[in-house]
């Protein structure tokens, strides 16, 4: 790995000797000198100067760091591993309890006396021999501690359907042949006549269009291909129009949106400190490009889980696959834990979590303090697991902040081959400049004050400056890592040239069995691989590496009866409303049943017959004579069966807020059709708010590129549902609140895309009447009927005598936005710049340039981008 | 949805999962939308109904129908304000001998303590107006947490968790019992801290979305701290349509979706549609009259002190929580951050102590007054304490192990002080009371077992108290 061009940069700090002793019992045969030594001389001092910061007991664990055990110091503090055995010199601790280094001085209050000092420089010198071991919990002793999980028996899965292989299913025979087009429509088919059910008739061909073009592009579809559409009497006009939505780009950020659901993917950390991910957005774009490319879905599993494990043919197929393990970084992370190991093993947990969920449909993590309440899944399988995790190692960078836990990031070839994302805004980029000139000053200046008033005996200077010291310190270092990235003209630098990812330690581990998932419960070794989870198949060690390939392999295999169907069910979710299996996320025994187990089998047989294509199963749907049904009800159906779980009719979708936005753009003509290069979380420093508060959002993107920071979703996806990028997501929620009204009456950015669509229209040479049947086209996909057009038209009449009345809008020049973004911008300048800078950026027209008309046409636009059927697919 | 006729509602009952509770709305939220304030709340506790947050019955009696819970970010110092330690006066100056703070240098609170009321409970002379309502308030000293960090604390104190997103206690509450006002959100948090864990601080997690807080000023919100309600809650108000035009274009959205219904199969869905229009048009009224900072007439700014600089903020927030609690919200957070005093304790906490003294005393006088004071539990707290010894001169550093949490009304034993620190104010030792046992127990005043409130997500039942929390049985009145 070293060797290879895409050897990531290594910190000296980060290289976790030998981690193979962090969590599996020390067995070094110390011998009774050593024992001696460490017992008459450093013990004595650790526990008199260090243990009351730290120690795993200590009232606050100072820098992540404990010694009161040797796996402690092995694992080391935010700033890494505390000892290099046999190397003072290259040890933080030594070089701390020297004095050094001003910034890093221990114990902080008092140095250690010389001979002390010798004495840790002995010891390390001689290998740090620590016979400390923890003291773990004799196999017997732990049976009576290990909380009880459900007592579910190891056979208790061998009959459940999940864990049976795939079958490959006869397909049912059925009463009415004709309506029948494929296997699909047999199963379906079959099931309703047996409940006395008959399919609903075939949709128009303008709704047909319509679902099809946001199923696969997220976008609605054009007025030209609706018309083209319609005009089309060719019999493979179908077929046609399916392979060119599937070979357009707008298929892979459609699709690739529904992965990153899945995937949790977001910009940054979460949890309570929410540091930035400035590289994230490569893992969002690989998955985009791997959609659109229809990598095989094996192969797409494997990449993620152990792409950097891979073996490879060239360079760009390993940035591929290296960039593809962003997957196990971006997961939401607590960066303000003070304890390593916790951290450490937090990390494992969510990406086991993660990776059952999202791929095999298991709740794995349920098994971390005790065993599984309902599937066969014991503690021990999940530590297990835990052991190929941790012996991995996760590139999510981070801060460079002395409280926060950080990490190294992959760095990609300069040979033009990767994009550097884009320029940040020279304005932007100078005000940061501005600020970290104004912070090394001061920390050069505080540095000065603390020296003088030492050389004037006043000890370590006072706390106050020694603090706000380690503050702007802190800052600087964060300012500059963000100024790294850009070069002076704003264009990304090679600082840009990172990526997150994963790579097996240089060492691996095996978990310890921890009692209650408790750090200071531990229990025996677990020899780390792949569990009989489930009973899927016989368990597996791992010799060699940390067994992420293996585990990999074993998810990706052909033979593995969760994998195929987990992913023909999201298939299935995302082009008819509902999973046959509803519960996305769990296929264990308290998940849900499928409602037609035959062909959930026959798509999970074609998926690997067909290569794992993501695509040919999409079209083998898409093509069948049930996809193309209407929505229309019938009494019978809904007597029978109201929730459609039988899908007699095609059920009518809500659509997700990201489909909704870009429906807006695209209706409007305002759409920025083109991929965005990077993101602008790039440009945070580490605080994601930052991004919030500078009000950077740009407004004409398609949605997918949005930056979403975990605590600040953008107003409109938050609005509409976007799956919490906490967690897996399969299934999202599809809510109908006012919040929702609110943000579609009264929302500036609403108000400005209207006036862009009214603008056009009223630009177009057509009459009123055309420009009304151009506005349903763009937004509905329809003509509108004569009921709606007189609907209208009574809005217009209605809108324009109030107008003339009272006044229908704020017309005092339009003064309403201004004055109050004037008392918005009187609190200082910065907010001002801020302000105006942002409705530029977002391209919204300040109302002084409205007039009645276009007031009115604007209304009418909105009014169709806020009715229900605007938001709903049929 | 199964209530059981003993008016007990089954595990089962909560166990819904989300798309079902949501998917009720599109049935029964018509009718409920149509009818004025409280309306339902004159049929509370018998109807079943689809709208996901109709009032819903407790699982036994309550002793609490809301909550206003008057939040402190930052850490306040319990040694200063509510827990008099005369040793530590005593022994001001000196440093500890032993422990693991030893060499640490004592420093006695510099604020004169008395005994007030009936009760004779100790205040300092920080808090001189909370203090005549001795006799109301149940003072918790025997508090503690798990972690001495904000956010990790502070999330805490919110979810139950530090580590895992979590529902908050507001959202746990509004999944329990639901909300009598469908004109307005159910949980609202008042000016918000946007660290410290941020919007999961009232966020729903798992749970249906509907239990989210509604956010009103705050640092997420545009107005940036801002408390006009316009500022406060986004697109509350037009800045284009007058009212007349406005109704114009819903009337047109809603023929267009009336057109729509016919022959489109998804008349519920559509339904909902209609209905968020009609309850967003209402809430855009009645928002706006319900904080309406025109109509406080002269007692209540005397009250909380809305006309002096310094209390001017948190009072007018405090009176919102009054005027939300009366119109049927059921949870309401304030927020007030500013308490992290490292230094220059001294003069800092007399600053940070006058701008809630007179908000919170008229808060409790005007709910006592308007009767509500018995059905409202108000709560007050920092995410954890400050330490007894110095730091910076005359700062001091946090204390998650013991510090001091109050509560007044709802059913909280009056007039009592439960629970003690040790001789220096450092550790909870007497009634010591996780911060799981507080969620147990205000669960428990709202008429809810902390234990059978779950909520099923990721293959498992999950709880606000996850395996912990007992309710403190001394201090129910």
């Amino acid at each position: 790995m070293t060797s290879h061009p895409l050897a990531p940069l290594r910190s000296l700090l980060l290289l976790l000797g030998s981690a193979s002793t962090v969590f599996a019992q020390s067995s070094d045969g110390l011998s009774d000198q050593d024992v001696h030594f460490f017992e008459a001389s450093i013990r004595p001092i650790l526990v008199e100067h260090c243990f009351d910061c730290h120690a795993s007991g200590a009232d606050r664990i100072r820098g992540g760091l404990v010694l009161d055990s040797k796996e402690g110091w092995v694992l080391g503090g935010v700033s890494g591993p505390a000892i290099v055995p046999g190397d003072p010199d290259a040890s933080l601790l030594i070089q701390s309890v020297r004095w050094e280094d001003e910034d890093f001085q221990m114990p902080p209050r008092r140095k250690l006396s010389d001979r002390e000092i010798h004495l840790l420089e002995e010891w390390v010198r001689r290998g740090a021999p620590d016979p400390r071991v923890i003291d773990r919990a004799d196999p017997e002793a732990m049976a009576d501690r290990i909380l009880p999980g459900g007592g579910v028996p190891k056979e208790a899965g061998l009959d459940h359907w999940a864990f049976q292989p795939v079958r490959s299913v006869e397909p049912p025979s059925v009463e009415d042949e004709r309506w029948v087009e494929g296997d699909i429509d047999r199963h379906l088919l079959a099931r309703l006549e047996a409940e006395g059910l008959r399919p609903a008739p075939d949709a128009r061909p303008e709704d047909l269009i319509r679902r099809l073009s946001f199923d696969l592009r997220g976008l609605p579809p054009t007025p030209e291909e609706i018309r083209a559409f319609e005009s089309d009497r060719s019999e493979d006009a179908w077929e046609r129009l399916v392979d060119a939505y599937l070979a357009s780009p707008e298929f892979g950020e459609r699709w690739g949106r529904h992965w990153l659901d899945v995937a949790r993917f977001a910009e940054s950390s979460g949890k309570e400190t929410d540091i930035a991910y400035p590289f994230a957005w490569r893992y969002r774009d690989w998955v985009i490009d791997a959609l659109n490319r229809d990598m095989p879905y094996d192969d797409f599993i494997r990449a993620q889980i152990a792409g950097d494990l891979l073996p490879v043919r060239e360079v760009s197929q390993a940035t591929d696959h290296l960039l593809a393990t962003g997957y196990l970084a971006i997961g939401a992370k607590s960066h303000g834990e003070r304890n390593r190991r916790q951290f450490v093993l937090d990390v494992a947990d969510e990406q086991i979590d993660a990776i059952t969920q999202g791929m095999l449909g298991l709740t794995v993590s349920c098994a971390r303090c005790h065993d599984h309440k309902y599937d066969p899944i014991s503690q021990r399988d999940y530590y297990q697991l835990a052991g190929i995790f941790l012996s991995s190692e996760p590139l999510f960078g981070g801060a460079p902040h002395s409280r926060n836990m950080t990490s190294d990031l992959y760095t990609l070839p300069d040979d033009g081959s990767v994009t550097r994302g884009m320029s940040i805004p020279s304005m932007l980029r100078d005000q940061v400049s501005t600020f970290a000139e104004r912070t090394r000053s001061e920390v050069e200046r505080l540095r000065d004050e603390i020296a003088t008033a030492r050389q004037n005996g006043a000890g370590r200077g006072d706390d106050q400056a020694r603090a706000r010291l380690r503050q702007n310190t802190n800052r600087l270092a964060l300012l500059d890592d963000l100024l790294g990235r850009y070069n002076e003209d704003g264009s990304p630098s090679e600082g840009m040239l990172n990526a997150m990812g994963t790579r097996d330690r240089a060492d691996s581990v095996d978990a310890t069995f921890l009692i209650r998932g408790e750090l200071d419960q531990p229990g025996d070794v677990v020899p780390r691989g792949i569990p009989a989870i489930a009973n899927l198949s016989e368990p597996l060690l791992v010799n060699r590496g940390s067994g992420r390939l293996d585990f990999a392999d074993w998810i990706a295999s052909d033979e593995n009866p969760l994998t195929a169907r987990v992913m023909v069910n999201r298939i299935w979710l995302h082009l008819f409303g509902a999973g046959l299996v509803e519960s996305t996320e769990n296929f264990g025994l308290e998940g849900r049943a499928p409602s037609h187990p035959g062909l959930l089998d026959h798509l999970a047989g074609r998926l690997v017959a067909n290569d794992w294509s993501i695509k040919d199963t999409i079209r083998e749907v898409v093509t069948s004579h049930a996809y193309r049904m209407s929505t229309r009800e019938s009494a019978r159906g809904l007597r029978v069966d109201p929730d459609n779980r039988l899908v007699w009719r095609m059920s009518p979708r809500r659509l997700e807020g990201e489909a909704i936005r870009d429906a807006i753009l695209r209706s409007a003509g305002t759409l920025d059709a083109e991929p965005q290069d990077g993101s602008i979380v790039a440009w945070a420093g580490a605080r994601s708010d930052s991004i919030a508060r500078a009000n950077l959002l740009p407004s004409t993107m398609r949605s997918v590129y949005m930056p979403i920071l975990r605590g600040n979703i953008p107003e409109f996806l938050d609005t509409f549902d976007i799956a919490e990028p906490s967690f897996v997501t399969g299934t999202r929620e599809k809510t109908s609140v006012p919040s929702q009204a609110l943000f579609l009456l009264n929302d500036e950015w609403v108000h400005a895309q209207a006036d862009a669509m009214a603008r056009e229209l009223l630009a177009a040479d057509l009459d009123d009447g055309e420009r009304v049947e151009e506005a349903f086209m763009r937004t509905l996909g329809r003509l509108p009927s004569s009921g709606e057009k007189a609907s209208v038209r009574s809005f217009f009449e209605d809108f324009e005598r109030l107008a003339a009345e009272e006044g229908a809008w704020d017309q005092a020049g339009g003064e309403a936005l201004p004055e109050r973004l004037e008392r918005l911008a009187r609190s200082s300048p910065a907010r001002r710049a801020a302000i105006e800078r942002r409705l530029r950026e977002r391209g919204i027209t300040l109302p002084a340039t409205l007039d009645d008309r276009i007031v009115a046409w604007s209304a009418f636009c909105q009014s169709l981008f806020a009715s229900a059927e605007f938001r709903y697919v049929n | 949805m199964t209530i059981h006729e003993d008016g007990f509602c089954s595990n089962r009952a909560y166990a819904l999962s989300r798309r079902e509770m949501l998917k009720g709305v599109s049935c029964g939220f018509g009718m409920l939308a149509f009818g004025g304030i409280s309306a339902a709340a004159a049929a509370a506790g018998s109807r079943i109904s689809d709208n996901p947050l109709a009032p819903r019955d407790p699982h036994f009696a309550p002793s609490a129908k809301r909550v206003i819970f008057l939040c402190m970010s930052g850490g306040p110092s319990h040694l200063d304000m509510f827990d008099y330690k005369p040793r530590l006066v005593a022994d001001d100056g000196q440093r500890l001998s032993s422990g693991r703070r030893r060499n640490a240098l004592l420093m006695g609170s510099p604020f004169e303590f008395s005994r007030h009321g009936e009760s004779g409970t100790w205040f300092s002379e920080l808090v001189p107006n909370i203090a005549t309502h001795a006799d109301r308030i149940c003072m918790l000293n025997g508090m503690h947490t798990d972690i001495p960090a904000h956010a990790q604390a502070f999330v805490q104190m919110h979810t139950g968790s530090s580590q895992f997103v979590r529902p908050s206690l507001g959202a746990w509450s509004l999944y329990g019992l639901g909300t009598v006002n469908e004109n307005l959100p159910g949980f609202v948090t008042i000016a918000p801290p946007s660290g410290n864990g941020g919007a999961q601080n009232y966020g729903s997690a798992f749970l249906p979305a509907v239990t989210q807080g509604t956010r009103l000023g705050g640092a997420r919100s545009r107005g940036g701290g801002e408390i006009d309600t316009e500022d406060a809650i986004p697109n509350i108000a037009s800045e284009r349509l007058s009212r007349s035009g406005q109704r114009e274009q819903i009337d047109l959205i809603q023929r267009l979706n009336k057109h729509s219904i016919r022959g489109r199969g998804n008349r519920d869905d559509v339904e909902a549609v209609i209905q968020s229009y009609e309850l967003a048009f209402r809430m855009q009224d009645t928002l706006p009259q319900v904080l309406d900072a025109t109509r406080i007439d002269k007692r209540s700014r005397d009250l909380y002190g809305l006309d002096e600089e310094a209390t001017a903020e948190f009072g007018r927030q405090c009176l919102m929580a009054r005027q939300l609690a009366e119109n049927g919200v059921r949870f309401i957070e304030v927020g007030r951050g500013g308490w992290d005093h490292h230094r220059n304790l001294r003069q800092s906490m007399v600053d940070s102590c006058t701008a809630i003294d007179r908000p919170i005393a008229g808060l409790l006088t005007d709910l006592a007054e308007r009767g509500m004071l018995e059905d409202t539990l108000v709560l007050y707290g920092g995410e954890f304490g400050r330490t007894p010894d110095a730091q910076n001169g005359d700062g001091r550093d946090h204390n998650a192990k013991g510090f001091t949490m109050w509560m007044a009304g709802g059913g909280a034993r009056p007039g009592i002080t439960h629970g003690a620190t040790d001789e220096y104010g450092a550790e909870a030792v007497d009634g010591r009371v996780h911060i799981h046992d507080w969620h147990a127990t205000i669960l428990h005043m709202l008429g809810l077992n902390h234990e059978e409130l779950t909520y099923q997500h990721a293959g498992r039942d999950f709880r606000l108290t996850d395996v912990h929390g007992n309710v403190v049985r001394e201090i129910l009145s």
